[in-house]
């Protein structure tokens, strides 16, 4: 979306959404970033055509950026990014957790249902119940 | 030292075959730049940039058949650094589309074909897509701050239409939650089609134009039917 869509305008506007909801100094952004970041790997339909050793090898750029941020939560703004990442943070044992931007959004809304809280870790798990 | 046609069959090189591809990789001056950016560089012994050389010395089948272009996920990157802008997302795309579609890998034709013929990669018929819908409403509908939520199913003249993966309604329901819940607390004006309501487009990914061309279209057909304005079409 960012890269080959809308550019780095659009990156800015889910930094303005992602910073609003979970407070500014709780948000760290990786490095490279927007127009210049890396694929997760979960996209052009690796996660369906079933070369699953090629896409966690593919993943890995994306898992050290994400543990070089030292950050717990890795947010993600679509499905595939969101399969890919959570994947990654099992499969390489990374104790990161990785929730869905709509998710976040509903927990700062304070509307996050009991049962919709898969994702989160315990940190989280009760806030707004 | 080793003669190039100890390395390779010289007979197969035909600059020729690829040359109705206009993604300018005859361009490509080797820089290698492109590799060096690429999450999957070295896998398989892929890089771009030996991608790109293969299709300008027109080798078909190596190409076609190799696992290549599909452990690439057409992200842009190289593109993006390349400095003589060789299209090699669109170059990937393409060489995906020349398999037979008997072996592209994985579920991805199965999937396609099924939303062609049934509007959704699941073949969920309607009234159970519908049923599913009208239940996660009702759940939302019980919890406070939602009394009276229900689920605006084709409605005329709203302002956004929504599409929806189909794991949602297979697996992942309280996604649907989510969405909604944004939408209400916005007091969004939404709508969402009854059938044909896939939003993945597994067309993108096998590099076939005309069943991507035909799942856009039904899109846009509830687009003109329903006169929504705006397309969320969150895949
Ligand atoms: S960056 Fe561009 S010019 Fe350089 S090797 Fe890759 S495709 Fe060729
Ligand atoms: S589009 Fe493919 S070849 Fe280019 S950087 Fe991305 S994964 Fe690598």
């Amino acid at each position: 979306m960012v890269r080959k869509s809308f550019g780095d305008p659009v990156a800015e506007d889910l930094r303005f959404v992602v910073k609003t909801v979970v407070g500014e100094e709780n948000f760290v952004d990786m490095y490279p970033n927007k127009s210049n970041n890396y694929c997760c790997g979960g996209g052009g339909g690796y996660l369906q055509s079933g070369f699953t050793e090629a896409r966690h090898e593919y993943g890995r750029m994306k898992l050290n950026q994400i543990l070089a941020t030292g950050a717990n939560y890795c947010i993600t703004p679509c499905h595939n990014c969101h399969a890919q990442v959570h994947d990654l943070s099992e499969h390489y044992e990374a104790g990161y957790h990785t929730v869905h931007l709509w998710t976040i959004i509903c927990l700062a809304l304070g509307c996050l249902g009991e049962n919709e809280r898969t994702y989160l870790g315990e940190d989280l798990a009760e806030v707004g119940l | 030292m080793t003669k190039p046609d100890e390395i390779m069959d010289l007979s197969q090189i035909d600059h020729g075959v690829f040359r109705s591809f206009p993604f300018l990789q005859d361009h490509c001056i080797t820089c290698g730049i492109c590799s060096s950016s690429c999450p999957v560089s070295g896998i398989d012994g892929f890089d771009p940039r030996k991608l790109v050389r293969l299709i300008s010395l027109g080798m078909k089948d190596e190409a076609v058949d190799s696992r290549w272009p599909w452990i690439c996920t057409m992200c842009g990157k190289c593109q993006y650094v390349c400095p003589m802008d060789i299209h090699i997302p669109d170059l990937v795309r393409a060489v995906r589309s020349m398999r037979e579609r008997d072996k592209v890998p994985g579920i991805l034709h199965k999937g396609l074909e099924a939303a062609i013929r049934t509007g959704n990669n699941l073949g969920l018929p309607k009234e159970d897509f519908i049923f599913i819908l009208e239940d996660v409403g009702e759940e939302i509908a019980e919890e406070p701050g939602f009394e009276g939520f229900t689920v605006p199913i084709d409605k005329d003249g709203a302002n956004i239409l929504t599409t929806i993966h189909n794991k949602l309604v297979n697996t992942h329901t309280e996604d649907l939650k989510h969405w909604w819940k944004i939408f209400y607390a916005a007091g969004e004006d939404w709508t969402v089609p009854s059938d044909q309501w896939e939003g993945t487009n597994w067309g993108l990914f096998t590099g076939d134009d005309q069943a991507m061309k035909t799942m856009v279209g039904r899109i846009a057909d509830h687009m003109d039917r329903l006169k929504v304005k705006n397309l969320l079409w969150p895949e």
